[in-house]
């Protein structure tokens, strides 16, 4: 029996429950060339293992024994005298016993042969591991939108794969290396290394540099600072090497994006940015917003020029799609819109001829502009929208209106020419028309009416706004909690009213014809029946004063009458009438003392003003009036 | 995430007795305390815990960059103590959860009562003017003899991680699953254990401690145990006649004893120093 122990092929032993070796068979001893006496009560079974084996068997193995009372096939290494031995071990501790029965046999080629199973299967999850790594980080650059864009996807990424904190270096246009924002400068850069990189190095600082290697040339280095927490895993070149290289293509891409986007923002902005025709009979106030969140431009534009003699067009439109193809079509179907205004031509004819137009220009097709002509001297303003949302009529007495007359379908939607419609309004003095595309009104979470409305309540709030700032209120009102939207074109046309001028002979053969002509022209802007009459009156008695005592025989009087808004307050008519005479004083009490008190009885405010002649001046506010003016100052 | 559920939170003993916090170390779970905790249960609340990674633990809750520092364990057991509202604890901690314990009541010291420390070691790797016991090549031997013994582990851990559902017998008997752990997670538990260096957490905490050595241990040396002891304000230092790592498999008895008359000792006598 005893020599069936010592003869076994397989290492035995008897341990202690405390891991003191109580017996070892001679196959042990020859392993691990120690004599019996030796080891029996004199060592405890993990001092014969290597020091991995041993905390091992402290922490895994020996709880098991204590609690499973057995455990098979335990991989360790004997520690012999200058080798190790590869053990299987198999150990039970029955129970009611107080010792631990322990069964070894070698496993050379076995534990080589399980060493490179187990390297490959590492090498292979290393692989899947790497690919994965790779597949998100090459998904979410692909998502990025520019440099911006790619570089913070870079440092997350750079993150998820263990950095601690991670820089971006770009080569600026001197060919130097540059901290990109965000990045820490204290990650000095040795200039020198960086045209060696060919790969993610680890450098003396303990930093790990990435190159980002674009077709052409190295765009930049990726520095990394590795987490030194006790358990962090450590940084892998190879995936860092890999994710460079997406990163490189990346930023040449993002680089590429970025020109052709800068390249259509600079031809809408060239395209927007023109003189509008001056003229004192109007007066125009635009904004333009970009789209948030994207760098392509969105083919909105706006335009005012003069269409025919005396008469202003204004426009805006909108290019389906976007970028430099939207960019440029806008800017085609732009010229297109003053090529074929003209005298004749109204809103009607007007869009039926870009119908045409866009037939031969695929990317205008499907436009959508609103267009509106204003006749400077008499405020009529003939308009038609072509797929966009109605203009609106802030009144400048008071009232805002959609206009929803001249609808039709976006340009070359109609399939039969000659079916755009076109509508008209006429203006009040300072009426002001908004026209603006449909990205200011559009939201996801809102009907369109709802929009209107908002619109409307903008448009009204703003009317004592000069128009530059009130255009800028409606803007800012309508856009400001709107995180994601396209581009957007707002524009404000107001017309003053115009002027009624007149030159009059002293003898006053011409003063009936002129009230009348004056009743007409105040009329026909709104002012009211009896205001109309108190201004003819009031007028007429001070071109009387003029002709009677102002002027020689050939001198003329003077008469013009024109529309003024205050700051506060309702629109003015504003009447003039010079002479090249001087009142006396003398005249005082006489006819002309009692023109002027009627005069200050019919108007709000009468002045008179001598220098080379004499110039009468009269106010009346044309509605309202609540407001209280300045006194007279009389002269 | 639930910190109860998350670290397979297990309470027994009295509902209104003192609560004791019981937390295993490196290479097991919560079935640690088999011989230990039910000792306990007729005076205190016991309550058992297994790391995230360990035992029957929601893997799906493991990151690998809160695990990576200790800190992260630490802030666990404030978690699970916090769920479950208890009054300041006994915190029972063995091997590298002893300084678990160190780290959480240093962060959160209103939430201990006393720390009892299993073999603790603040530092495994040897240093200059310290002897932790082993060196940075020694570490990497356990590593690869973790790796040898990996497609065995494998075998036995698969249907617990996965908890298949078909197979209910693998997940419920405790003893075929005690001390498997998931590959991957073990090998960097193994880093953060013995990579980890807490030496300068010590003097942090105020928390009265016991510090239970084993006469022999070839994983935390009675000298390591010495230094906790000297650095820790207010420890005392209890060696048990015993040889390994794990007293609490190996000598129940002898720690029971010791944390019990530690326990009694500082009702009677709160102020000791």
């Amino acid at each position: 029996m005893t020599e069936d122990w010592d003869r076994s092929p397989c290492g035995l032993l008897v341990l202690r429950t405390d891991g003191l070796v109580l017996a070892a068979n001679r196959t042990f001893c020859r392993w691990t060339g120690r004599e019996p006496a030796d080891l029996a009560g004199r060592v405890r079974f993990s001092d014969l293992l290597t020091v991995g084996g041993r905390i091992y068997w402290e922490t895994h193995v020996d709880p098991l024994l204590h609690v499973d009372r057995e455990i098979e096939e335990v991989a360790l290494e004997l520690k012999l005298p200058d080798s190790r031995l590869p053990v299987l071990l198999t150990a039970t501790a029955a129970a009611g016993e107080v010792v631990v029965r322990v069964a070894l046999t070698p496993a050379r080629e076995r534990a080589r042969y399980e060493r490179e199973l187990l390297a490959a299967r590492a090498a292979a999850e290393r692989a899947a591991d790497q690919v994965k790594a790779l597949q998100e980080v090459t998904a979410a650059l692909s998502r990025t939108v520019g440099v911006p864009g790619v570089l913070d996807e870079l440092r997350d990424a750079a993150v998820r794969l263990g950095a601690a904190t991670a820089s971006v270096w770009l080569r600026g246009p001197d060919e130097r290396f540059v901290p990109h924002a965000g990045s820490d400068a204290s990650a000095a850069l040795r200039a020198s290394v960086l045209p060696l990189l060919d790969r993610a190095a680890v450098q003396h600082s303990g930093r790990v540099t990435v190159p980002l290697r674009g077709r052409a040339a190295l765009q930049g280095v990726l520095v990394v600072v590795p987490r030194e927490d006790a358990g962090a895993d450590p940084l892998d070149l190879e995936v860092l090497t890999a994710v460079g290289q997406q990163a490189g293509l990346a930023l040449d891409r993002a680089q590429l994006y970025e020109q052709s986007a800068s390249v259509a923002h600079e031809l809408q902005r060239s395209l927007l940015t023109g003189e509008h025709p001056a003229d004192d009979r109007f007066e125009v106030a635009t904004e333009y917003r970009p789209g948030v969140d994207t760098l392509e431009v969105g083919g909105d534009w706006y335009d005012v020029f003069v269409a025919a003699e005396g008469v202003v067009a204004v426009v805006v439109g909108d290019v389906v799609g976007r970028g430099l193809g939207a960019a440029s079509a806008m800017g085609q179907l732009r010229s297109a819109v003053r090529a074929v205004a003209g005298p004749g031509a109204g809103p009607a004819v007007l869009l039926s001829r870009l119908d045409r137009f866009v037939e031969h220009v695929e990317a205008a097709s499907l436009a959508t502009v609103a267009y509106a002509e204003l006749d400077l001297d008499g405020g009529g303003v003939r308009y038609a929208c072509a797929g966009q949302p109605p203009p609106v009529l802030v009144r400048a007495g008071g009232g805002v209106e959609l206009l929803w007359g001249g609808r039709s379908a976006p340009l070359g939607a109609y399939l039969v020419a000659g079916a755009r419609a076109e509508a008209d309004v006429q203006l009040r003095p300072f009426d002001r028309l908004v026209l603006y595309t449909d990205g200011l009104v559009e939201r996801r979470d809102r009907d369109l009416d709802e929009g209107f409305e908002a619109l409307a309540r903008a448009a009204d709030e703003g009317r004592a706004l000069p128009l530059q700032k009130c255009v800028l209120a409606v803007t800012e009102g309508l856009l400001r909690d709107v995180q994601t939207r396209d581009d957007v074109c707002v524009l404000l046309l107001s017309w003053s009213g115009g002027q009624f001028s007149r030159r009059i002979a002293p003898d006053l053969s011409e003063l009936s014809a002129v009230r009348h002509e004056l009743a007409a022209w105040l009329a026909a802007r709104g002012v009211a029946g009896p205001t109309t009459e108190d201004l003819v009156l009031a007028t007429s008695e001070a071109l009387a004063n003029a002709a009677e005592h102002g002027s020689g025989p050939d001198e003329q009087v003077e008469l013009s009458v024109w529309f003024e808004q205050p700051p506060v307050g309702a629109v003015e008519v504003v009447v003039r009438v010079q002479d090249q005479g001087r009142w006396r004083v003398s005249d005082a009490g006489s006819e002309r003392g009692r023109g002027l008190t009627i005069m200050r009885a019919l108007a709000d405010d009468v002045a008179v003003e001598a220098g080379n002649g004499t110039t009468v001046w009269l106010r009346r506010r044309t509605a309202g009036g609540a407001v209280a003016l300045q006194a007279p100052e009389a002269r | 995430m639930d910190a109860l559920s998350r670290n397979n939170v297990r309470i027994s003993g009295q509902p209104d007795g003192p609560p004791l916090v019981f937390a295993h170390g490196f290479g097991c779970d919560l079935g640690m305390w088999r011989y230990v905790a039910p000792a306990f249960e007729p005076a205190y609340r016991v309550v058992l815990f297994d790391h995230v990674g360990a035992g029957r633990s929601d893997l799906s809750a493991y990151d690998p960059v809160r695990y990576s520092r200790l800190e992260g364990y630490a802030d666990d057991v404030v978690q699970i103590v916090e769920a479950l509202h208890l009054p300041p604890v006994v915190f029972v901690g063995h091997s590298v959860s002893a300084m678990i314990g160190v780290l959480a009541a240093a962060a959160r010291p209103e939430l201990f009562d006393r720390l009892v420390l299993v073999g603790p070691s603040p530092r495994y790797l040897d240093d200059e003017g310290y002897r932790g016991g082993f060196s940075r090549e020694e570490l990497d031997e356990l590593l690869d003899t973790m790796d040898a013994n990996y497609l065995g582990w494998a075998q036995h851990v698969a249907p617990v991680i996965m908890g298949v559902p078909s197979r209910p017998e693998l997940g419920q008997d405790l003893a075929s699953s005690f001390c498997r752990t998931d590959p991957a997670i073990a090998r960097r538990f193994a880093r953060t254990t013995f990579l980890s260096d807490n030496r300068a957490d010590l003097p942090r905490v105020r928390t009265p401690a016991l510090v239970v050595q084993c006469r022999q241990d070839v994983i935390a040396p009675l000298e390591v145990g010495e230094y906790v002891h000297e650095h820790l304000t207010g420890s005392e230092l209890v060696v048990l006649d015993a040889t390994g790592h794990c007293p609490n498999l190996s000598a129940p008895d002898q720690l029971v004893d010791a944390v019990q008359r530690y326990l009694r000792g500082a009702t009677s006598s709160p102020g000791r120093s």
